[in-house]
């Protein structure tokens, strides 16, 4: 059984490059994809997937409200933040239970940043 | 070494082979040698029995035929008989005839049978006796001369059966001693003959066997030595070679063996290296910094009494300890909290998650440091500090000064910039001609020389006002003189950037910016901002003298000469061609000659209007735009001063027009227009000139300036309703109306048109604008004709 995950951010592009990542290098079952805070929270209470990627800047709802009430309604998903976002505002998903954060630019070229993404997807599901 | 398996294989079988040889030799030699014994031993038998049997059988027929002899005395007959006896055969070394009493008749020796032995006296020697005794053919070995002697006796007996006498023969064994000997030669040849080729087929054997060994041990040590090689390798460190022996024998299963061996080793060598990478990366920050700042916080973000002395000269403070965090790294309230929080999920999180990843969450990574003048730069790294326990119980912080390199990069991001600008400098000035980059120079250089000094005092008086502390605002008051600072900045901005030095309007657009808050910002903000403005301006200056260099190293002197040179006289020639002109005693041909010498640097409007046609080309292209250059009377001469004190006005119009006025290429496509059109007309009407500048563009929409001069509070709503078209259009001169949506390094902030004209209405001018929307636009500048009368004259 592969692993699930739903991807949810407000660039399709970039929704369509992170879906091929997973699929591709992680071996993953991408189930949805969302665009905005909103469709994050709906997907993942239809889904349950194992595993959620959020946008912090999103429409409607951002990103660190989306993984609250995910976290509010399933204490136990697992988040991977994928945002440009850097400083308090990561710190503070993190702190509120996101597992693990991924800074964009994606630099789905460079070595070191997929060896980034595989080491912190393997840290979530490692984690007790 | 390598070869010892080999060699000690090779050498263990061959000695084997040996010994085999040499025991088999022997076997042979002995089996041979006691054959021969037996053999000769046998042979030895046979001769002494044939010998006995002879011997026997001599005396048997000689006692018979003595019988008759000894009967009748006949002594003479008995030694004949005896004589010959011993003479005929080799083997007989002596015969004797002796009667019963011992005396003998005849003694006959091989070597002396002529020698008369006494025949009266009796024989007494104990072989003789044993003879006497003998009643049968008998014999006893005994030694005569030497040598073994077989002595056969028998009795010769008389009729009645008395003894006669006694006949003896010695028989010789040597005949038999030498046969022996003989045959004991033979057997020895023989067996050394065996012995010979036996030892010829050792040694081939053994060459042989050494050559099969050779290449057996090769073969067996081959895969040997491979896995010797790749031990070696493994020895080395190197674990990436694999072993591949393909035998299924003790060495290829020893080979497997190794290979999973290796395999083991070289992913836990592989992993160890990881741990041990992050280790010595860990202990690198540590070693790198001992001679930095570091210390270490609690849990709490109290600081720890452990520390390097570095921490407080690259963080400026006497002694950290007696300090907070927050001090130390320049923390804000909103950070501090964001520090308390970040220790709250690394004491969770550090044993799940990469440590580079949380030193990436900490809420400071670099810190700016401003001592008096001096900022320095400190890069803050963390490094958690475990217990015994593995439990986190401190965070070293370790602190680097990174102002060197900080330096080194700026300085380098300076020399690109510089380069860059060099090129585009260049450019610029390949791309223009020279008469318009020296007007372009000069010009810019006026205008710096004279703005610089305004700012100066600007700066003086208002430190004296911030001393003064009145609270009354000077920049109200030098409002005006700000807006043509302002002026000047636009059309430097606007000149640089249509000759291509992008640096320099660049300079001049931050300029325009840094006026702006003057008059807008709070008070506070203002020394910084007109420090910055005094330094860009005395950059944009060297930026110009830069320029100057460029253009001297492209053009050479020769330039100047042309421009400097050349006009002053021809000036002064004109002018005193002007005097004579007025002077009515000289002749008519010399007034001819005044006028022409007046007219000797008139030049075509198409010559002068040059710069005006290059303008229309470069600022279409940086907008993309398509537009084309016009000229209504192109070959009328005119003064080549014509445009000059006009130039800037001009320079604004056009400007404009192709901004604002002329369409994109795709909208102007789309509506069936082509390319666009700025259309230039020059006349002298009188003591006017006329210059007309027209473009096919959009026109300008009347009640949109309206619109924007209410809203800005400078058109009453009451006149605005009576204003005509043609009115509503004159608002384009004022202040601050552009209706352009964005600020470009070209034009937008509205000024360009004020500035128009403000240049036209100082030389007693008149400039009116006529636009029909949809249509275009058409600007008409009417100045007085330049004086007949140059004023240096």
């Amino acid at each position: 059984m592969l692993k699930t995950v739903v991807i949810v951010d407000d660039s399709k592009f970039l929704i369509r490059q992170i879906a091929d990542f997973f699929r591709e290098y992680l071996q993953f079952n991408v189930v949805a994809e969302g665009y905005d805070g909103e469709q994050a929270v709906n997907l993942y209470r239809q889904y349950q997937p194992d595993l959620i990627t959020l946008d912090i800047t999103m429409p409607k709802k951002d990103g660190k409200t989306a993984l609250e009430e995910i976290l509010k309604e399933f204490p136990k998903a697992r988040v991977l933040m994928i945002s440009a976002v850097k400083g308090p505002t990561m710190l503070e998903c993190m702190s509120k239970g996101a597992q693990g954060f991924i800074e964009k630019p994606l630099k789905l070229t460079d070595e070191e940043f997929i060896k980034d993404i595989k080491m912190s997807v393997i840290e979530i599901f490692n984690m007790p | 070494m390598t070869s010892s398996i080999r060699v000690k294989l090779i050498r263990s079988n061959v000695l084997i082979i040996s010994w085999v040889f040499i025991i088999v030799l022997l076997v042979i030699s002995m089996v041979s040698f006691r054959a021969n014994k037996k053999n000769l031993e046998s042979t030895q038998e046979q001769i002494r029995n044939s010998l006995i049997a002879k011997g026997q059988t001599l005396v048997i027929n000689n006692s018979m035929a003595l019988r008759p002899m000894a009967g009748d005395n006949a002594i003479l007959d008995v030694r004949g008989l005896v004589q010959a006896t011993v003479e005929k055969d080799r083997d007989i070394v002596y015969g004797i005839y002796m009667q019963g009493n011992l005396k003998p008749w005849v003694i006959a020796k091989k070597d002396s049978l002529n020698i008369p032995i006494s025949l009266t006296t009796a024989l007494a020697d104990s072989m003789s006796v044993w003879a006497s005794m003998q009643m049968s053919p008998v014999f006893r070995a005994c030694q005569y001369r030497g040598e073994e002697v077989l002595e056969f006796t028998s009795p010769v007996m008389s009729p009645d059966d008395g003894v006669l006498g006694f006949i003896r023969y010695g028989l010789t064994t040597r005949a038999m001693k030498v046969s022996l000997q003989d045959a004991q030669a033979t057997a020895k040849k023989s067996l050394l003959h065996i012995l010979l080729i036996l030892a010829a087929v050792a040694v081939a054997t053994l060459f042989a066997a050494f050559i099969a060994m050779h290449r057996q041990a090769s073969r067996i040590t081959r895969p040997i030595y491979s896995l010797v090689d790749s031990a070696k390798k493994i020895a080395g460190g190197d674990y990436s070679g694999a072993i591949q022996v393909d035998t299924n024998d003790e060495i290829g299963t020893l080979s497997r063996a190794f290979e999973t061996m290796r395999q083991t080793v070289k992913n836990y060598t592989e992993h160890l290296q990881d741990l041990v990478d992050e280790k010595m990366q860990q202990v690198r920050d540590i070693m790198n910094n001992i001679d930095q700042g570091l210390f270490t916080i609690n849990l709490d973000l109290g600081i720890n009494p452990e520390y390097s002395l570095r921490a407080n000269e690259i963080l400026g403070f006497m002694d950290i300890t007696q300090e907070c965090l927050q001090n130390i790294l320049r923390l804000s309230d909103r950070e501090m909290e964001s520090m308390h929080q970040w220790i709250k999920l690394i004491e969770v999180k550090h044993t799940t998650m990469r440590w580079q990843k949380l030193a990436m969450l900490a809420p400071v990574q670099e810190i700016e440091i401003k001592t008096n003048q001096q900022v320095r730069y400190v890069r803050i790294n963390y490094q958690k500090i475990l217990d015994k326990a593995g439990v986190l119980h401190k965070v070293m912080i370790l602190a680097q000064d990174i102002t060197q390199s900080r330096l080194i990069e700026a300085r380098m991001e300076e020399e690109r910039i510089r380069h860059e600008n060099e090129v585009k400098t260049i450019l610029g000035i390949v791309g223009n001609t020279p008469e318009v980059i020296s007007d372009f120079i000069a010009d810019t250089e006026n205008r710096l020389s004279l703005m610089i000094p305004q700012i100066d005092a600007l700066c003086l008086e208002l430190e004296q006002y911030q001393q003064s502390q009145v609270d009354e605002d000077i920049f109200l008051q030098s409002r005006e003189q700000i807006s043509t600072l302002f002026r000047d900045l636009h059309t430097i901005k606007g000149n640089a950037g249509t000759y291509g030095f992008e640096i320099l309007s660049l300079r001049a657009h931050e300029s325009e910016s840094l006026l702006e808050k003057l008059k807008t910002s709070d008070a506070t903000q203002r020394p910084h901002s007109i420090l910055m403005l005094q330094q860009n301006l005395k950059n944009m200056l060297s930026i110009v003298e830069d320029i100057k260099k460029q253009v001297r190293m492209l053009a050479g002197e020769q330039n100047d000469l042309v421009l400097h040179i050349a006009r002053s006289r021809i000036e002064y020639v004109q002018n005193l061609c002007e005097e004579l002109s007025h002077d009515n005693k000289i002749p008519a041909s010399f007034k001819k000659l005044a006028y022409a010498c007046q007219q000797i640097n008139y030049k075509t409007v198409v010559q002068s209007t040059k710069k005006y046609k290059d303008l229309v080309k470069r600022v279409s292209d940086n907008l993309e735009k398509d537009a084309e250059f016009e000229l209504l009377n192109p070959t009328l001469e005119i003064d080549p001063k014509s445009f000059e004190d006009i130039d800037e006005a001009i320079v604004h119009i056009m400007r404009n027009a192709i901004d604002h006025g002329i369409e994109s290429s795709q909208e102007r496509n789309s509506i069936g227009k082509g390319p666009g059109k700025i259309c230039m007309d020059y006349q002298i009407i009188e003591d006017t000139r006329k210059i007309t500048i027209s473009d096919d563009g959009k026109g300008i929409e009347g009640n949109k300036l309206v619109e924007r001069a209410m809203a800005k509070g400078i058109l009453d709503p009451n006149v605005a309703a009576l204003m005509t078209d043609h009115e509503k259009c004159q608002l384009i001169f004022m202040q601050g109306l552009s209706t352009a949506n964005h600020l470009s390094t070209l034009s937008g902030r509205g000024l360009g048109m004020d500035i128009a004209r403000d240049v036209i209405t100082k030389l007693q001018g008149n400039i009116t604008v006529d636009s029909q929307p949809g249509k275009g636009t058409t600007f008409t500048i009417l100045v007085p004709n330049l004086p007949r009368l140059a004023m240096h004259g």
